[in-house]
């Protein structure tokens, strides 16, 4: 039964898709709102993910453009806004990031790369499915990306846990 | 310095697990998305629409009723154990008819047979075995006033366990709703607590025990308003193998509409 299999489906799924949207976006309150977007293309499209080689990668990927679209969006829309110049002096502090600015850094690809890789613990070959890329762009985009974080985080790792002084 | 795999490994393990997806939240979006969805694509008159929507509903979160499965905290508690085949057999049919372009489960319409009351379809049809001929009357008198619309139905979830199911329909805003069910005491009869799907709104609910009857209350918050839509209430319980009889079971509801006027409407569980 088509119900029964997306009670399946939600119960399995909806709490990796949120968790992936909130690592995406940053935003924990758009994460479940992503999740959920997500979940309804699946019911809508439920023919065509049950017929996927891997269902559970096609729901990421349907999430991993819905968080895309919504950074997009909200990009574009802080062009606009005030939040601009709000920001713009912070970054000339020497910053200490945490973990989900630093994901905010990097360029999209990466990320989902990193996240899917690094957080949800995917093979290289689920990533590529997931987000319809080669293996090989997966392996580079995910070696670049997690370089980058972790460069990002080193710092600022030794400043809040001096981790750096204790190791 | 930078940091080694496996602390970004642990970092973003630790990140990820530091946010809380709200499970009710986001079946609700799915919900009411699925809701939308229906209603834009039949694009009729208001009246299928509202089927449509639902059942979209029922489709969706099957018979064993959305609010239960969304409320009842999670996914080994909620389900109903196990799906009767009559509740799931009066889903089927829904989904192909409505929800899906290409029919893949049994062939539309469905026959009256495999239709429980569970399904909760605005037209009404016989239901096999638990529903009291009750139906077409009150339905049609006190069940409707101005934009208020409702029903009553018995969703039986297995041998022992049951929800009378209210839908209540508005085609107008409502600044006050409170409806009431009431649930005649048969053998071994046992609240199982009530839950409502209202979605965009809060809504306290209460079962209390008073003469011959267990009764359930769900009261709109004040100063929350509900849109023109379709909200469900269930009254859970369980009781005496063997079936129960609903026929005693009654609901009321209390409604002030956006411009003021009060409503009542009322029925029972046929």
């Amino acid at each position: 039964m088509r119900d029964a299999a997306f009670h399946a489906y939600f119960e399995r799924h909806h709490d990796s898709l949120s968790r992936l949207a909130y690592l995406m976006t940053g935003d924990a309150s758009a994460a479940d709102d992503l999740a959920a977007d997500a979940m309804t293309e699946v019911w809508r499209h439920w023919d065509r993910v049950q017929a996927a080689d891997d269902p559970a990668a096609y729901g990421h990927g349907i999430l991993m453009n819905l968080a895309r679209n919504w950074i997009r969006k909200r990009s574009r829309e802080r062009l606009f806004s005030l939040e601009v110049l709000k920001r713009a002096p912070e970054s000339d502090v020497p910053v200490v990031l945490d973990v989900r600015r630093a994901l905010a850094r990097l360029p999209h690809r990466r990320r989902a790369c990193v996240v899917l890789r690094y957080a949800f613990d995917m093979s290289e070959r689920e990533v590529a499915s997931t987000l319809g890329i080669s293996e090989g762009t997966v392996k580079s985009a995910t070696s670049r990306g997690a370089k980058q974080l972790a460069e990002m985080l080193g710092g600022s790792l030794a400043r809040i846990n001096g981790w750096e002084a204790a190791r | 310095m930078t940091v080694t795999e496996n602390e970004l490994r642990a970092l973003l393990r630790a990140e990820a697990a530091a946010h809380q997806p709200d499970r009710v939240v986001i079946l609700n979006r799915v919900t009411q998305t699925a809701m939308r969805n229906e209603a834009a694509a039949r694009g009729r008159g208001p009246r299928i629409r509202i089927a449509g929507a639902a059942v979209a509903v029922a489709a969706v979160f099957g018979g064993g009723g959305f609010a239960q499965w969304a409320l009842a905290g999670g996914p080994d508690e909620g389900r109903p154990t196990p799906p009767p085949p009559a509740v799931t057999a009066s889903v089927g049919p829904a989904v192909t008819e409505n929800a899906t372009p290409s029919p893949s489960g049994p062939a539309s319409p469905s026959t009256p047979a495999s239709r429980s009351p569970g399904s909760r379809r605005p037209s009404k049809s016989v239901s096999p075995s638990a529903a009291a001929p009750a139906t077409s009357a009150p339905v049609t008198d006190s069940a409707t006033m101005g934009p208020l619309w409702s029903d009553g139905s018995v969703d039986v979830g297995g041998d022992t366990q049951a929800s009378s199911v209210v839908t209540i329909r508005t085609t107008e805003q409502l600044t006050a709703l409170e409806v009431t069910i009431r649930v005649a005491k048969t053998a071994e009869l046992v609240a199982r607590g009530g839950s409502q799907q209202v979605p965009g709104a809060s809504v306290n609910s209460s079962v209390t025990e008073e003469a011959g009857a267990l009764v359930y209350r769900f009261t709109l918050s004040s100063g929350d308003t509900l849109a023109a839509g379709t909200y469900t209430f269930f009254a859970r319980y369980t009781y005496a193998s063997g079936g129960r009889d609903a026929g005693a079971d009654a609901y009321t509801a209390a409604a002030t509409s956006g411009s003021g006027t009060a409503l009542a409407v009322s029925g029972a569980f046929g």
